[in-house]
């Protein structure tokens, strides 16, 4: 059956139609093909593209669930991060190689190729890198395994199914009379060659590959049988997905498929029952959408859950906090999943909970795969309001160096150290005279600034923060006589700038501060302030400039 | 989500308010300040009390004049003995105060070089009413035990800050009563006291200094007293009176007066009249003597060489 945008109620029967046609007899068992899995995330896409969050997490994620469940042994499948082209189709050729090698055993193959990232101009972008989509296409196509499964989401990646074969459409047209062992080619794609293919803070991904790991790990199992075939992933990862973004800025997302596969109907993508292990959701368990957060504040699995039906989720061994979303509530709890047991939710262990308690509240952020560091040097100019203190700290000119790490604490986030220093001839009028001097001036600071970026705002991206400096000051007089004077304090402040990213890792960052600043050697205290503009030029280390 | 940004606001507040606590807690620190700069301005400065001797001839002649010796010596001596009151004061000038209280500085109290068990402090007051402002200053020294109550005062002065140059200062070194309780003060044993009146805010600048040695002096090898007084003009004129008492002729009165009375212009000519005006010496010794800017004898009173009319007039 070919089928052509219906609603997402109708695709969704249709996908539990299909399953249930489909069978157990109908659906390649996991065990019979020897799989292989290349699994590439790069959150980088080159010049002229703005960096992803998630795509790294998003690989991680599917290599998780395709080497637990999928019966991808973990010494098959590749997790490429951050790789370019390069390493990306020398991985592919060893896969090939080894494919080459269990086919003279006498062994069917299957490779599944997932890519997070970006793609544009008809270009897989892997950092500066291109790959061409045809090209891959054609390589996937020559590749020598009997079944080749591309996924593919990224913005565009449209583009890769649209030639030939291609649907913008709910689920697979499957021969199930054909009993003769899978051969061929089936390629998803996360969007439609126009349209954008969107991350999510909240549950931390892309909503394709969220859904489609979701799905993986039983919430697409529509057959019950508690194997999750390839076409019941990407229904359910079409559904879900087109259900997210309907009401996005960005316009719904529409994943596609390229089916090209001939034999004896449906593979089985993940098997959720084999391992014992994980999460049921009883059949009496209320119906609705379950959000299962790990440790790390991502969401591990959406399940959409339907009346009667039990769903078993093959989580990994963990902590996991449940929520289920009423019209006027939540409904939390807490579960664990000890390793190779199997954990029924009971209803009885949620309680109620206000939308302010919501633990969906996106993750935490893995510094070591996302956060990042910049490095700036530049100059700028500070001036110490005049009143009161007229005569005691002259303005003068600045040079630093700024070493921020980005998206740290959180997401746009932007953690910095800076150094900087300067200095002035300036004098100083006493009683009996005027003294000439030389100023110098020393900062050493940690500051916190949040950045947007806007899509609508192009290169630019501004930020806020507050700063906390160490200021160290001296001045040496011209006469010997008088001895050298020094000042040191700390000064609170607040930040505003912008920056203008010119290439992937340059960028020239406009800056603005004003500080508090106390003064109590001479008697009282004194509460002045001072201001600073700046203009740096920034190189960034990272994934994310 | 709108939760989540306000956790963010109140956390991005919590880092600001330790920021300002910790500024305010912390405070400064340093000796970064205006004010000290007017205190350590009011002390005397070399300039105040430094004696320029008149100018000698680049190339010295065989027979200097001795009028001519005699007034460069007693510069010379007497910017030393100012050489090592400045050092005192440059002590203290080195650095800042360790307190601070409204118009008072205080440095120390600290140990006493050469005084084990002693403490020194110097404090300093200002005038900020007062027109011209004026400062006071003391050097005190500390017994052993003796408490803030016991200390005894070594130097004391004054500072009006006129504007101009400088300004107009008295200093007094007293070090008999810190001696007599003990206290050992190297070069000061035989002083009573010495006081310095300094006027450089404007031309001419000037200089009294008066020393009185203890009574028990030997006087004839020391001055019981001495008083020196000094005036400069920009264009390198000079002059100085320098009167002691001292035994330099024998007799029943014992110590004479000696007044030695020098006029110098910048050419460096000048003249000397010396005389003895009290004691067994008085009338028996006067005589005048003038230089040439040469450095040699223009004219000699006691010798009759030259003439008067080579002398420069008195200023």
């Amino acid at each position: 059956m070919s089928l052509s945008r219906p609603s997402v109620s109708r695709v969704a029967a249709l996908a539990a139609t299909l399953a249930i046609a489909l069978g157990a007899s109908g659906a390649a068992r996991a065990d019979e093909l020897h799989r292989f899995a290349l699994l590439a995330g790069n959150d980088r896409g080159g010049s002229g593209t703005r960096p992803l969050a998630y795509a790294k997490e998003d690989a991680r994620k599917v290599w998780d669930v395709l080497t637990r469940l999928g019966n991808v042994r973990p010494e098959d499948a590749t997790l490429l991060l951050d790789g370019d082209v390069d390493h990306f189709l020398a991985a592919l050729g060893q896969a090939e190689q080894r494919a080459r090698a269990a086919a003279a055993r006498g062994e069917k193959t299957a490779l599944i190729v997932y890519y997070s990232g970006h793609a544009r101009d008809g270009a897989l972008r892997l950092g500066d890198s291109a790959l061409p989509l045809a090209a891959l296409k054609a390589r996937l196509t020559q590749a020598p395994f009997d079944v080749r499964i591309g996924i593919f989401d990224a913005c565009q990646s449209g583009a890769m199914t649209r030639t030939k074969g291609a649907r913008k459409a709910p689920a697979f047209e499957i021969d199930t009379a054909n009993q003769q062992a899978s051969r061929g080619m089936v390629l998803l794609t996360s969007s439609a060659s126009d349209e954008d293919s969107q991350e999510s803070d909240l549950i931390g991904g892309s909503y394709f590959s969220h859904h489609l790991a979701s799905g993986l790990l039983g919430g697409a199992d529509k057959s019950g049988d508690g194997r999750v075939t390839l076409s019941e992933a990407y229904a359910y990862a079409y559904d879900r997905t087109v259900a997210d973004t309907a009401d996005s800025a960005a316009g719904a997302q529409h994943p596609t498929f390229s089916y090209d596969l001939a034999g004896n109907g449906d593979l089985v993508l993940t098997d959720v029952v084999a391992r014992r292990e994980g999460l049921l959701l009883p059949a009496q368990a209320p119906p609705g959408a379950y959000f299962l957060v790990d440790g790390k504040g991502f969401v591990a699995a959406e399940i959409l859950k339907t009346p009667g039906v039990a769903r078993q989720i093959a989580l990994a061994p963990g902590r996991y906090r449940v929520k289920r979303r009423l019209p006027d509530r939540l409904r939390i709890g807490q579960v664990d999943v000890p390793r190779g047991e199997l954990v029924a939710l009971s209803e009885a262990t949620l309680r109620d909970a206000p939308f302010s308690d919501d633990p969906v509240k996106g993750p935490e952020r893995d510094p070591v795969s996302l956060s990042h560091w910049s490095m700036a040097a530049g100059g700028g100019y500070q001036s110490i309001f005049a009143s009161p203190s007229a005569g005691l700290f002259p303005a003068t000119g600045l040079a630093g160096l700024e070493f921020t790490l980005r998206d740290f604490f959180r997401r746009g986030w932007a953690w910095g150290f800076d150094l900087a220093g300067g200095g002035t001839r300036s004098s100083v009028t006493v009683l009996t005279g005027t003294l000439p001097y030389r100023f110098s001036e020393l900062s050493l600071a940690t500051s916190l600034q949040a950045e947007w970026r806007r899509r609508a705002l192009g290169p630019v991206v501004p930020f806020v923060g507050a700063r906390l400096a160490l200021l160290l000051m001296s001045r040496k007089f011209d006469d010997g006589t008088v001895p050298d004077q020094s000042f040191a304090t700390l000064s609170p402040g607040v930040i505003a700038g912008a920056r203008l990213e010119v290439s992937q890792s340059w960028g020239v960052v406009l800056r603005g501060r004003l500080h508090y600043l106390l003064y109590n050697v001479d008697q009282a205290n004194q509460s002045l302030g001072y201001w600073e503009a700046a203009t740096f030029v920034q190189y960034d280390f990272g994934g994310q400039p | 989500m709108k939760t989540k940004q306000r956790h963010i606001i109140e956390r991005l507040a919590r880092v600001i308010q330790l920021g300002a606590l910790a500024g305010a807690a912390l405070g400064g620190c340093g000796n970064y300040s205006n004010e000290d700069l007017d205190y350590l301005s009011a002390l005397p400065q070399t300039d105040d009390l430094s004696v320029d001797a008149p100018r000698m001839s680049a190339v010295r002649p065989a027979l200097e004049d001795d009028a001519l010796q005699t007034t460069t010596d007693v510069t010379t001596k007497l910017n030393a003995m100012a050489d090592d009151l400045l050092k005192l004061v440059d002590q203290i000038r080195a650095g800042y105060p360790t307190s601070r209280q409204g118009d008072l500085r205080i440095w120390g109290p600290g140990p006493a070089d050469n005084n084990p068990g002693w403490q020194i402090e110097f404090t300093m007051t200002k005038d900020a009413a007062a027109i011209p402002v004026t400062f006071q200053y003391d050097l005190l020294m500390i017994p052993p035990g003796a408490g803030a109550a016991g200390a005894l005062t070594v130097l004391t002065g004054t500072f009006q800050a006129t504007g101009g140059a400088h300004g107009v200062g008295h200093l007094a070194l007293t070090p008999a009563p810190a001696r007599d309780a003990g206290a050992v003060l190297p070069g000061l044993e035989k002083l009573m006291s010495l006081t310095i009146d300094y006027d450089s805010q404007d031309w001419p600048r000037t200089l009294t200094i008066r020393a009185t040695n203890v009574s028990t002096v030997d006087t004839t090898t020391d001055a019981l007293d001495a008083t020196y007084t000094y005036q400069r003009a920009q264009n390198g004129d000079g002059a100085m009176s320098f009167t002691f008492l001292k035994d330099v002729v024998n007799g029943p009165l014992g110590v004479d007066t000696l007044e030695i009375t020098s006029h110098w212009q910048g050419t460096g000519a000048g003249r000397a009249d010396i005389a003895v005006t009290g004691g067994d010496g008085a009338g028996l010794i006067s005589w005048t003597d003038c230089w040439t800017p040469d450095s040699t004898t223009a004219y000699n009173s006691r010798t009759g060489a030259g003439d008067t009319s080579a002398c420069i007039p008195l200023l």
